[in-house]
């Protein structure tokens, strides 16, 4: 028998040859017709509307809240604390040089004082809530220098402020300089001096002297050592004293955001309750007057100004009460229901914005209190309207607009065609037309979805106009491949939505029991790429 | 010379080699002497090497041109799909094998004292894969469950079996005489690579009318091997298995003939502890992801809500090793000599475990010339239906022989009307 080596190695390569070059599956593609649903929900006005925007009334039926802040006027209006750059300077000004030793001392430290002109209010008591000191130096003795920087009166958890220094020395060549901040957040600065007596005063001190670990060096004639300390960007969380007296006026516009989707058609609201308050939450007494409140439609240029006694009038608010850090505000408050005023034409503007112009006087009467005007950060004066607006309205294609995000590029990637089933079980009185638009970058319309039969049909009411029964439409949705690309293609969409309350100009009352079920069915060929 | 001839074996059943390759000795000798057989003598010492490769794939449904679009990436035309259609029943199966690999065989001057033994080791790697499926999960797979709109489909009954393990295979051949044929047995040592048993005993899909609505009750049953260790390195299980075969020569209306029993794959393979256990009863019911607000469509278009509820869930998932039993096959055939130069075959064979019925293959051979033989091949059953193919042997190069054989021409020459295809080839050689 001849060697079986060779045949035998060769065999082995050709089994690992081919057990090596195996061949995986391909990924094989067809096309189905499919039939699924694709979402489901169930609709009442608290998924449609945010839940603190509505109220159950003892009847289940739904009202409206809202809360529109117009106007308010905050500590930053009362006063501001200026930056303010304090210069200390020690310069040697004999022609005899002066030999200092290790520890000798250059700058005393005698107590400074530094005044603040702070718009005419006197504060005796502030506690900063952001804010800093800069500290910038310039050594021309050629020995470390030591800063002992100290404001007394400003203290953080019992602490007073009070920080050390360390400048390097100056060289042949030139001058040292020394650049550094320190935070200033949670100090409280008693600003009456060392008297107690004083107002919007900042008392420190400064040593400086050389370093008791350097060496001996001699000072000559001019140099010196220069200290600038800067206190920046100070915001007040909380003052003490007396903001002075003045008359601050304000005319402008506050966004008014209920009717912000809605840009078509006519709303007839039967009720409205609303509350004119005027908030006084800063520690100074105030003197009200509200000039004009104006309904303002931008989108139709349409005004309503409000009719009602309190328009013109002088109101007088006193200060707020300072509960060791609680603040309990004072509160005027007038109510605008129709009997009394315009405010249902005001409503049915539809406004997007409320005009006003208001004049705010505080301490008319001086320093009353004995400078214990106080401020917290935040909070000051304020004039907001709660509105409380009982769903029961009457609507004519009442169009209202809201653009969504849309990507359906993942989902919809292997659609080839689709015809969307939207059945819709309505239990709401009032019937609704869909149109959805596709939006391009620029916002621009390039196509819609739904079909020219997009009404989903009110429910039956009975003589008190309260749904019997819901009522079912189905709605057919064609999307051809055409359209599945410029879906697929398209970022934004627009909803509009056009509403049709049963037997207009009657109201209708919305119930809490009231919804609409809407199920979405594709019925679509869809592209399968198997693994 | 002895002449090899390699007897392609039925649907699904390829013995191991070097049996195979002995019973073409026994049937060649035959030929060489006018078909008379002498037991008398034995083969003089030697020593052979071969290469094989076969595959198949068959249904009673599935097109080749089906499979072949499927296995080479295609688009799958709604008339490939069509065609399929029309050949479903309310039970469909399919099976498939790939078998490579090599064998030595020796037969020694003595091997214990006894010049009629031969000896032999061989090397395969292995895939075997089965499966039923109804109707109905055909067309929802195929064509979406539109169609089945207010109706169930049924998409029970359900099996799929895929077994990939590498073989090595240990043999000896006790060589008979005119008393008594030739008999065998091997022993293989099984490496487990990759395995998968899924069972659905009920799965009805409801889809309603108008489509607002999809219930699954679904009953089901997987096993498979750990799927972080693939490839062919991977070592998911061990096993073993036998093969034995025993032939009984007869003569009939003065022509001789061998009677063979054959048994093959008689064997199993424990997978490890990482092997996953699924089962799953549960009932589904889908109806739309569910927006629960407005505001969940400011961020996306389809947002991820419940996407489903499950009704009734008897949910089960595990990791724990388990054992599989091997395809085994029995087979039956009866070889009648008819002079020297035609051979007719007919058998029966049966593979356990593997969805397949009983398969019935008849051969007719005809050597052209002594070292030239050709087939033709009729068979029926398995996991298909009618199919005819042809065989080729040849000796080349003195000490070679070359076998090529397929028993599926119909599905290559018709594939859109015949299901099935495979190819078996084979090269020996002597030194």
């Amino acid at each position: 028998m001849k060697n079986p080596g060779r045949p035998l190695i060769f065999l082995c390569l050709c089994i690992w040859g081919i057990w090596s070059c195996r061949k995986e599956f391909g990924r094989p593609q067809w096309d189905i017709d499919g039939l699924a649903p694709i979402v489901t929900t169930s609709l009442d006005f608290d998924n449609i509307l945010a839940d603190s925007l509505l109220q159950e009334n003892p009847d289940n039926s739904l009202t409206l809240v809202y809360n529109n802040n117009l106007y308010s006027f905050t500590a930053d209006s009362l006063f501001e604390i200026p930056d303010t750059s304090i210069d200390t300077a020690y310069v040697w000004q004999f022609i005899n040089p002066l030999i200092l030793n290790p520890g000798d001392i250059l700058i005393a430290g005698a107590p400074q004082n530094t005044v603040y002109n702070i718009n005419g209010a006197q504060l005796r008591k502030v506690i900063i809530r952001s804010g800093y000191m800069k500290v910038e130096v310039k050594n021309e003795i050629r020995e470390v220098c030591k800063v002992i920087y100290q404001i007394p009166l400003a203290t953080k958890n019992s602490q007073p402020f009070s920080k050390l220094i360390t400048i390097p020395a100056a060289t042949t060549s030139g001058p040292s300089f020394f650049t550094d901040t320190f935070n200033l957040n949670g100090y409280t600065i008693d600003l009456t001096g060392p008297s107690g007596n004083g107002y919007n005063t900042v008392s420190y001190s400064i040593t400086a002297y050389v370093d008791s670990a350097g060496a001996q060096t001699t000072v000559n004639q001019f140099d010196s050592v220069g200290i600038t300390n800067s206190f920046l960007d100070m915001v007040p969380q909380y003052a003490l004293g007396y903001f002075g007296q003045g008359i601050y006026a304000s005319a402008d516009t506050s966004a008014f955001t209920m009717f912000n989707r809605i840009v078509d058609g006519t709303l007839r609201v039967d009720s409205v309750n609303i509350k004119l308050n005027v908030i006084n939450e800063a520690g100074i007494d105030a003197r009200f007057n509200i000039g004009s409140l104006t309904s303002i439609n931008s989108r139709t240029g349409s005004s309503v100004p409000l009719s009602h006694p309190v328009i013109g009038s002088t109101v007088n608010i006193t200060r707020a009460f300072d509960a060791a850090g609680t603040v309990i505000p004072t509160i005027y408050s007038t109510a605008l229901y129709r009997w009394n005023s315009n405010i249902i034409p005001m409503i049915e503007n539809l406004p997007d914005k409320i005009g006003y112009s208001v004049n705010a006087e505080v301490n008319p009467l001086g320093n009353i209190s004995g400078s214990n005007d106080f401020i917290y950060y935040g909070m000051g004066l304020k004039v907001n309207l709660d509105m409380e607006i009982p769903l029961s309205f009457a609507a004519d294609r009442l169009t209202l607009v809201d653009t969504v995000d849309l990507d359906i590029s993942a989902e919809a990637e292997n659609v080839n065609s689709a015809t969307l089933h939207l059945y819709a079980n309505n239990g709401f009185p009032f019937e609704t037309s869909v149109q959805l638009y596709l939006l391009d970058g620029n916002n621009a319309i390039v196509d819609s979805i739904m079909p020219a039969v997009n009404t989903i049909d009110e429910a039956p009411v009975d003589a008190n106009n309260i749904v019997i029964q819901p009522k079912m439409t189905r709605l057919v949705i064609p999307l051809d491949a055409n359209k599945l690309a410029v879906m697929k293609s398209t970022r934004k969409m627009m909803i509009k939505i056009k509403l049709n309350t049963a037997n207009y100009p009657q109201y209708v009352k919305i119930y809490s029991s009231y919804k609409i079920d809407v199920q979405l069915v594709g019925d679509f060929n869809y592209h399968i790429s198997a693994r | 010379m002895a002449i090899s001839i390699t007897t392609s074996a039925p649907d699904n059943v390829k013995p191991f080699p070097c049996l195979l390759f002995l019973l073409n000795l026994c049937l060649a000798a035959p030929a060489l002497m006018a078909q008379d057989k002498d037991t008398s003598q034995y083969e003089a010492p030697f020593m052979e090497g071969e290469l094989f490769a076969d595959y198949f794939f068959n249904s009673s449904a599935l097109t080749t041109e089906f499979v072949n679009t499927v296995y080479s990436g295609g688009y799958i035309t709604a008339d490939i799909k069509d065609r399929v259609t029309g050949k479903l029943r309310y039970s469909n199966r399919f099976g498939a094998d790939l078998n490579y690999g090599a064998v030595f065989r020796c037969k020694p001057a003595s091997f214990f004292g006894r010049n009629d033994i031969y000896w032999s080791a061989g090397f395969r790697d292995r895939l075997h894969l089965d499966g039923v499926f109804s109707q109905d999960l055909y067309k929802v797979a195929l064509y979406g469950n539109k169609q089945f709109a207010g109706q169930s489909a049924d998409l029970g009954n359900t099996r799929f079996n895929l077994l990939r393990f590498q073989q090595l295979q240990f043999g000896i051949v006790i060589q008979g005489d005119s008393a008594h044929g030739d008999y065998g047995f091997s022993f293989s040592l099984l490496k487990g690579e990759q395995n998968m048993a899924l069972d659905v005993d009920r799965a009805i899909l409801s889809t309603s009318a108008d489509g607002t609505e999809i219930d699954l009750d679904l009953a089901m049953n997987m096993r498979r091997s750990d799927t972080a260790s693939t490839g062919p390195r991977a070592f998911n299980g061990y096993g073993a298995s036998f093969d034995l075969f025993y032939e009984i020569p007869y003569v009939t209306w003065y022509n001789y003939g061998t009677m063979r029993l054959d048994i093959f794959d008689l064997g199993l393979i424990r997978w490890n502890n990482r092997s996953m256990y699924l089962k799953h009863d549960s009932l589904y019911h889908y109806d739309g992801i569910e927006i629960n607000d407005l505001n969940d469509l400011q961020n996306q278009t389809i947002p991820s809500g419940n996407a489903d509820s499950v009704v009734n869930a008897n949910f089960h998932y595990s990791r724990e090793p388990y054992t599989t039993f091997l395809p085994a096959v029995f087979s039956i055939s009866a070889t009648t000599y008819y002079g020297k130069k035609f051979i007719f075959e007919k058998g029966i064979s049966y593979r356990f475990n593997a969805n397949c019925r009983p398969y019935y293959y008849a051969n007719f051979s005809w050597f052209i010339r002594p070292a030239v033989m050709v087939s033709a091949i009729a068979a029926y059953g398995g996991y298909g239906n009618f199919n005819a193919g042809a065989e080729l042997e040849a000796r080349i190069f003195k000490n070679y022989m070359i076998h090529i054989d397929s028993y599926y021409l119909l599905g290559y020459l018709m594939p859109k009307k015949f299901c099935g295809q495979g190819i078996t080839i084979g090269l020996s050689g002597k030194f």
